[in-house]
């Protein structure tokens, strides 16, 4: 009974607090002076990036684990949050090309933390590559490695703005260069989408157990 | 706010559409699944 409702329970704060993370950036937080309204795109951009590396974060431990311990639920957990990890990646790219043409004029630049952020989801939608095209018990592992050595990105993702010279804004959090209510609005986003996460996990891991029980069946009736 | 307007659609649009995704694909795969295991079924009664 309890793990039946805590999945509908999850979902339902889940929304219910992206629905409030939508409502403080549209209707409380302030404005900010130099970028204007545009800026509001980071209380969602900011969010989408940090989930991301979480999520690619669970794939490189389900990959160390799948490589160690040769069990089918840590590539299963490893697959479904690289998947979850490439829309989260898709989303914040996207999102920062509009605020880059907005702010900057044009949709790309090569600058260095675009770049980084763009061979983050070649290097993920690689894995997903890897994972579908080879054979079953090859898959696995090379995507396992991919998954753990493409992590080696997501650091440099996160230190390109402090190591290279970019147009990128720098680092805002860390540096208190956000006002208490921008800073606070931006925390609530990055929790709802933190559970966001959870719950798009779970739901992906149920379809996953589903897609292996399928192909499963269909070994047993053709033998 | 054109730009604003459209980056938010567009993160809204593209979540929604993935958990559409994963529910309708769920929906489906339990159906070949329940026909999977009748057909087992008849399969083995044979």
């Amino acid at each position: 009974m309890k793990t039946r409702l805590a999945l509908p329970a999850l979902v339902g704060v889940s929304f219910l607090l992206m629905f409030a993370a939508l409502c403080l950036v549209f209707l409380w937080v302030p404005t900010e002076a130099t970028m204007g309204v545009v800026q509001r795109v980071l209380y969602f951009h900011v969010p989408l990036a940090w989930v991301a590396f979480l999520a690619f974060f669970v794939v490189l431990v389900g990959s160390i684990l799948y490589l160690w311990k040769r069990e089918d639920r840590w590539d299963r957990l490893a697959y479904c949050s690289a998947e979850i990890g490439v829309v989260f990646t898709t989303l914040n790219l996207i999102s920062g090309v509009i605020w880059a043409k907005s702010v900057w004029g044009v949709w790309w630049i090569w600058d260095a933390r675009l770049t980084t952020a763009l061979v983050l989801w070649l290097i993920y939608v690689a894995y997903l590559l890897v994972r579908s095209y080879a054979s079953a018990t090859q898959a696995r592992s090379f995507a396992a490695v991919v998954g753990i050595v493409g992590f080696v990105d997501v650091p440099i993702v996160f230190m390109a703005i402090r190591w290279w010279r970019t147009i990128h804004p720098g680092p805002v959090v860390q540096t208190g260069g956000l006002s208490s209510s921008m800073l606070y609005t931006l925390i609530v986003c990055l929790v709802a989408f933190t559970l966001f996460y959870v719950v798009l996990m779970a739901l992906r891991v149920s379809l996953r157990d589903a897609e292996e029980k399928v192909e499963a069946l269909i070994q047993e009736t053709r033998r | 706010m054109g730009y604003l307007f459209a980056a938010y659609t567009i993160i809204l649009v593209a979540i929604f559409a993935y958990i559409f995704f994963m529910f309708y694909r769920q929906r489906r795969l339990r159906g070949e699944i329940d026909f999977l295991k009748e057909t087992l079924e008849a399969k083995e009664e044979d």
